[in-house]
């Protein structure tokens, strides 16, 4: 992908786009969410472009857009194969938009582990906000045909397929049914959607995926730079929750005394189906293979309550979780932050319970 | 496990070849009973803590009962300063000047027995009223103290503090409904009243005879108390420790690196600084008794000039908290299943040589 080197702010950038939209065919738009404002604050010590940095990125400012350029060896011809980039991080909705033409392999190998530093997540949808996004795009085009999708179910979820449910499957399946055979496929399989191919007769193909990847497959550029932008408002509604949590230090005045009491604000996970012990130790075993790990941890048995503090190996963060049967509490302790929460979340969403929401305290 | 300790090798190696093989086969067994032990104790000790995050939770700041009554829960062991018997929770209205004392119990075997160890604990609490006063920074007109347990231990209780007539109110837990209630233990209101078995504040009174629930569920703000058991201590102190030294590339730490942590755990809030020296000093002992921590300045006196490092495989935090885990059991389990073993030992000698007198 190449963008004449200018000055740009996003909209004139997005006119590049839309000028020769048949150049950037198969053009992704990759989302993070990020803790970043800005690439290089100067009063922070970790900045975006930091990070870029220790990745092996080398940064170009071209206005409000940055030109990211990296490469990786291919391991079977050793050939150094570049890798570009062009990102906008929009101070607003704190999302870092990342556009290329990269193969899902390259992105795998240049960008997809920035995810893993602290502050930086990729725009997971979850699989509720993603049945949201494919529902506003099917009632608002009633033509759309969905000719492709990939679907994948563990059998450690706790929603049941109807056919095999202990086996471990992922479905990829072209036609122009897609549409219905999801559904059936849902049922019969109970698998949940990871990419979604959408064809709108006469306007756009686009394929979306969970981790936040928007694909231009031809047709109307315009209607795929408005459209995201929804389906990551709908998306961001799960980091809204998440970053209402925080722990404060309150004082509270005495005749004498200035106490420093707690003030925590935690979220919640409701579960679609009543957790069981046997269902904790699932759920445990699920966490320590997506790098978490539990320990202090307690499963009282009858009606259930199970509490156990939780390191993310990969965010640093330490919090604590306290559940019973119908819902768990997740409050912060060491270092937590919405990326670390998002990445416990997507763990239980995708390998325990697909149904499962959170809510913040207040919609409790 | 091999042992180290001079006593037990002394001993073992007094006994002929086929005596040692008998001491050795005790030991082993008492090892595993006794890491079995200690695994049970660790696991009261985590019912306890449930319960006692369970107290806490309607009165945390902005809580249900915070916001309803202004009682706001302070602080944990109140007493831990004196090393004497201790409530678990305090819970402070600065209105109205009233502190109460809440007692934990995730299990009762004799109600009577634990009301009397209560009554102890009061005794405790009204010499040291002073102290209670200077941890809340304030002129305190009134204590209450209560004994919280599960709501099927209700029927040992009651009737223990009746019969003592003990300044008790008695406060049942439903972990899995979540609900807080108060106990009413006569029909008199004033009486029950006059004597500390409800609450004087009527807003608390009737919202907890009511029962009280949380809005959104459990939390658990303390993740250990300073007398839990130290292999969770530990294992959760050194998890903080091994990400901050991650997080700043060092190995290596000082005593004021483990205080400057404590400082900051929700556990230990309002906590002044010579209890914190003294929990940290403590935990520090025992780390560095099992090999937790290991001391990487010996020829140096002050503990504040040390510098330390973990002693246990630290390249996850998941190692961490396995290695606190084993050395802890390896440690007290051997030290334990030795003393045992000797004893057995020596009881089976005298059971098979009868002294003269016996024939």
């Amino acid at each position: 992908m190449k963008i004449p080197f200018g000055n740009y702010t996003l909209e004139s950038f997005y006119n590049v786009l839309t000028t020769h939209p048949e150049q950037y065919r198969m053009m992704k738009i990759l989302c993070f969410n990020a803790y970043f404002k800005s690439w290089a604050p100067s009063d922070k010590f970790v900045t975006l472009e930091g990070i870029f940095r220790k990745h092996g990125f080398r940064l170009t400012q071209m206005g409000d857009i940055r030109e990211l350029e990296t490469s990786y060896k291919d391991p079977e011809t050793d050939e150094l194969i570049p890798v570009k980039y062009y990102a906008y991080l929009s101070p607003e909705d704190q999302i870092l938009r990342c556009f290329t033409t990269a193969s899902a392999l390259e992105i795998e190998k240049t960008i997809h582990p920035i995810s893993l530093e602290s502050g930086l997540y990729h725009l997971w949808i979850s699989p509720s906000a993603f049945e949201q996004i494919k529902n506003a795009i099917i009632s608002d085009r009633p033509h759309t045909k969905i000719t492709f999708f990939s679907a994948s179910r563990r059998p450690s979820m706790g929603f049941k397929g109807k056919i095999r449910p202990d086996i471990e499957r992922t479905i990829m399946y072209y036609g122009d049914d897609g549409k219905e055979t999801l559904e059936e496929f849902k049922y019969y399989y109970g698998v949940v959607p990871r990419t979604i191919q959408f064809h709108i007769p006469g306007i756009i193909d686009m394929q979306i995926s969970a981790r936040g990847i928007f694909t231009y497959m031809g047709g109307e550029m315009d209607f795929l730079l408005s459209f995201y932008e929804k389906a990551v408002e709908i998306a961001l509604a799960v980091r809204r929750i998440l970053e209402s949590s925080r722990l404060d230090i309150v004082s509270v005045r005495t005749a004498k005394k200035e106490l420093k009491v707690p003030y925590m604000i935690p979220w919640i996970v409701d579960f679609s189906q009543p957790l069981d012990s046997s269902g904790c130790e699932v759920l445990i075993e699920e966490l320590s293979k997506h790098q978490f790990t539990l320990y202090n941890h307690i499963i009282l048995k009858g009606s259930l309550r199970f509490d156990a503090t939780v390191v993310d190996e990969t965010k640093k963060s330490i919090f604590e979780i306290s559940a019973t049967k119908d819902r768990m509490i997740i409050s912060p302790r060491y270092e937590t932050s919405f990326d670390s929460f998002l990445h416990f979340l997507e763990t239980v969403v995708e390998n325990f319970d697909p149904n499962a929401t959170c809510k913040s305290i207040y919609e409790a | 496990m091999p042992s180290e300790d001079p006593d037990y090798q002394k001993f073992r190696s007094s006994l002929i070849d086929a005596d040692k093989q008998v001491l050795d086969q005790i030991f082993r067994e008492q090892f595993g009973v006794q890491k079995e032990i200690i695994q049970v104790n660790i696991r009261a000790d985590k019912e306890h803590l449930i319960l006692v995050n369970f107290c806490i939770d309607p009165f945390k700041y902005r809580a249900f009962l915070h916001n309803e009554t202004g009682y706001l829960f302070v602080r944990v062991e109140p007493f831990y300063r004196l090393g004497l018997k201790d409530f678990d929770i305090a819970i402070y209205n600065a209105q109205s000047k009233v502190l109460v004392l809440v007692e934990c119990k995730s299990s009762i075997y004799d109600g009577q027995k634990e009301v009397d160890d209560l009554i102890e604990t009061i005794a405790v609490a009204n010499d040291n009223h002073k102290l209670l006063e200077e941890i809340v920074g304030d002129e305190i007109l009134l204590k209450e103290f209560s004994i919280c347990s599960m709501a099927g231990y209700m029927p040992k209780l009651r009737p223990a503090i009746i019969s003592k007539n003990a300044p008790i109110c008695l406060w049942s837990a439903d972990i899995f409904t979540e609900i807080l209630s108060l106990e009413k233990l006569g029909e008199d209101t004033s009486a029950e009243i006059s004597s500390g078995r409800l609450h004087r504040d009527d807003k608390l009174r009737q919202l907890l005879l009511k029962g009280g629930k949380s809005a959104y569920g459990p939390t658990r703000l303390a993740a250990f108390l300073p007398s839990s058991h130290p292999c969770t201590i530990l294992e959760e102190v050194c998890t903080v420790l091994h990400l901050n030294l991650e997080k700043s590339e060092k190995e290596k730490f000082r005593f004021s690196d483990l205080q400057n942590l404590l400082e900051k755990e929700k556990s230990l809030w309002n906590f002044g600084q010579e209890e914190l020296w003294n929990f940290a000093n403590k935990l520090f002992e025992e780390g560095l008794k099992i090999g937790v921590f290991r001391d990487l300045t010996s020829d140096v006196k002050e503990t504040s000039d040390k510098e330390f490092e973990l002693g246990i495989s630290h390249g996850s935090t998941r190692s961490v908290i396995n290695g606190v885990n084993t050395h802890y059991m390896d440690f007290h389990a051997t030290r334990k299943a030795e003393e045992k073993a000797i004893n057995e030992f020596k009881a089976q000698i005298a059971k098979k040589f009868k002294p003269l007198n016996e024939f």
